[in-house]
């Protein structure tokens, strides 16, 4: 795990929507927590890189924020597609949990997997780190190696070590 | 009476039938013989379940002097008696052992010697194990050998379709007991296999399902210079598209089976059989009211540029069901590919790479640690593009890497042929260019040290970056092994061959 957290990562996030109305929707993404873009949803993505962590687990939130829910009845933003990498996240991307924000006399709620934000409020996305390889086992696109195939740390370094006591 | 019995004998892979002795009965027949296949070599190792008692035998098969414990060496005893009792039963006029490759000699030696005491039919041996130091060497030792003693009849050099048939009709002719062997030009007029006998066992396939074998050409379209095909096969012949989908779809038919590996050394070294193949699968499904990708197919793949391969080309070879490509990539450095010939470029690589991410098609990478003309800078650009490509290991594009066990010289390859102007030289005076015990005078600190740390250094990367790596525990053990034998000198040409 050496290399994984010294490589900064680039997610992009594929959206969609409301037509301009007199304003735009306005949008903020925290990555663990910390404010990594701000701005008008005018365009079709937004692109930024984080240095990932090691270990423990990483959030990604996408806000819509600023909308007057009495006046801006049509003001939404929907995330169509997410890319860690250039990797799309495929079904990654509906697992997620959406937190509207409600008026006080509503009960609040939350809904999985709904990425169209017509209210203020935000969408939650969780990766366990190393991120890429959390998003290589939720893809589901590793293979069982049949037996006799394996390559292992244990063998690895074993054969590291004895070459280690090596020269020429 | 059966004309012929074609047999496999260990240690040859149970991913899925033998290609040879099943395309082989499917050519007798066409000759009008009888001809069965009996897979020893599947027999007796699906029947060995414990993992000690495998890797045990296995070992006394393909290492020289393996010990063998009084329990295993039953094991093999029963299941010569049984095959040679069987063999006696059926009492065909010629019996043909499958030499695979050199692992498959010590089965072959002692089944022969079996043999000659209580069978009276002749005895052919054929197969690219004939010779103990690769299938481009000149070196027939193994056949030979077995002539000499007499313990068979014939033995077979080059391809054994033609020279199979002149010993059933009892004709003398090219590459039978002579190494003068002729390749054969016309694949398309070539029977289809027949898998009739061997399509019950239950091999050990990749996949969930029944893949059968392939074979569309012979040789290759390209000269890399550390590959020894050349030697073998001086031309590169190859089926037509349409000839080999109606091959797929004719096992379809009789079998049910949908997935294919191809054999051969490149998949895609004729551009219009390529393209002819995968159009004639799509029309298949159409016609048939068969979803996209009914069938699963790949092979070895070699990269290509975007003017000799479109996005359209990719989009029809995704539909017709291609995908599991193993790529000869060999290094991430373009200076180091040029060096060893292998035509493409980065660009070449990255366009590839998003094509097959774009439709769906994954590959694998076939990697060569420690070129002579790699320098650390090389293998610094080599890790540097691993890393590059890490989205493409994660989201399965590249779904494992071979690293293989450093650079080896092997006898029929350019570097081989031509090594004084190469600058490579064995190691010790008294030796032969051989293998892993090779030095570079243009790249003297580029020692067997330096060649398997970078090796190690590269898999430790790849482990890290989330890349699949293939076979690395087997091949850094034998790595092991190979650099001790050359300390102690008993590395050599001369301490494995028959002679």
């Amino acid at each position: 795990m050496s290399v994984l957290n010294k490589i900064p990562i680039t997610l992009k996030i594929y959206y969609t929507h409301s037509e301009h109305n007199g304003e735009w929707p306005l949008c903020r993404v925290l990555w663990d927590n910390k404010q990594v873009a701000n701005f008008q949803a005018d365009g079709q993505e937004i692109e930024f890189t984080v240095i990932p962590k090691l270990e423990g687990t990483s959030t990604l939130i996408i806000e819509h924020y600023g909308k007057n829910a009495y006046t801006e009845h049509d003001k939404f933003i929907e995330v169509i597609g997410m890319r860690i990498n250039n990797i799309a996240l495929k079904n990654i991307l509906w697992e997620s949990t959406q937190y509207p924000i409600t008026a006080p006399w509503d009960e609040p709620w939350q809904e999985e997997g709904n990425l169209y934000l017509g209210h203020n409020g935000h969408i939650v996305w969780t990766f366990q780190n190393p991120i890429l390889f959390d998003v290589q086992r939720r893809l589901g696109v590793v293979k069982d190696m049949q037996e006799g195939q394996e390559s292992t740390k244990k063998v690895l370094n074993e054969i590291r070590e004895y070459f280690a006591n090596e020269t020429d | 009476m059966t004309d012929l019995l074609l047999i496999n004998v260990p240690r040859i892979s149970l991913v899925y039938p033998p290609a040879g002795t099943s395309l082989l009965k499917g050519i007798a027949e066409q000759q009008g013989f009888t001809c069965k296949v009996k897979d020893a070599n599947y027999e007796l190792l699906d029947s060995i379940k414990d993992t000690d008692d495998f890797e045990t035998i296995t070992n006394y098969f393909t290492i020289p002097n393996a010990e063998i414990t009084t329990h295993c060496q039953k094991i093999i005893d029963n299941w010569y008696t049984d095959l040679v009792n069987y063999i006696v039963k059926l009492n065909p006029r010629h019996v043909g052992i499958s030499v695979f490759t050199f692992e498959c000699q010590v089965a072959t030696r002692e089944l022969c010697i079996l043999l000659r005491k209580v069978y009276k039919g002749k005895i052919i041996i054929g197969g690219a194990g004939l010779s103990t130091t690769g299938i481009a060497t000149q070196v027939n030792d193994f056949g030979n050998m077995l002539l000499d003693k007499k313990l068979v009849d014939y033995y077979v050099r080059g391809e054994g379709e033609y020279a199979l048939i002149d010993i059933l009709k009892e004709n003398t002719g090219s590459g039978i007991n002579n190494d003068n062997y002729v390749q054969i030009e016309d694949l398309n007029s070539l029977a289809y296999p027949n898998y009739d006998d061997v399509i019950k066992y239950k091999y050990h396939y990749t996949i969930d399902n029944i893949q059968l074998p392939i074979t569309t050409s012979r040789g290759c379209i390209r000269r890399c210079t550390f590959c020894d095909i050349h030697a073998f096969w001086k031309k590169y012949t190859y089926r037509s598209g349409e000839n080999v989908a109606k091959e797929m779809i004719f096992h379809y038919e009789k079998y049910g089976v949908r997935d294919f590996f191809f054999t051969d050394s490149l998949i895609n070294g004729n551009l219009k059989s390529f393209r002819q193949l995968t159009e004639a699968l799509v029309e298949y499904y159409h016609t048939n009211n068969l979803p996209d990708r009914f069938f699963r197919w790949g092979g070895q793949w070699i990269v290509r540029t975007e003017k000799q391969l479109t996005p359209t080309d990719y989009i029809n070879a995704a539909k017709s069901g291609m995908s599991g490509l193993a790529m000869g990539v060999e290094s991430l450095s373009e200076q180091v590919r040029q060096d060893m010939k292998k035509g493409f470029t980065n660009q070449d690589l990255d366009y590839t790479l998003e094509q097959f991410r774009l439709h769906g098609i994954t590959c694998y990478f076939l990697m060569i640690v420690g070129y002579p003309t790699e320098q650390d800078e090389h293998h610094l650009e080599t890790m540097e593009m691993f890393t590059k490509y890490q989205g493409y290991a994660i989201d399965g594009t590249i779904f494992g890497v071979n690293l293989g066990g450093t650079l080896s010289i092997d006898e029929g390859s350019p570097l081989h042929k031509d090594s004084i102007n190469h600058g490579l030289a064995p190691t010790s005076e008294n030796e032969e260019l051989f293998g892993l015990d090779w030095t570079s005078k243009d790249n003297p600190t580029l020692t067997l040290l330096k060649r398997i740390n970078r090796r190690l250094d590269l898999q430790e990367l790849l482990m890290d970056l989330g890349y699949k790596i293939y076979n690395g525990d087997h091949q850094l053990t034998r790595l092991k092994a190979g650099y001790e034998r050359i300390k102690q000198d008993t590395y050599h040409f001369k301490d494995i061959l028959h002679s």
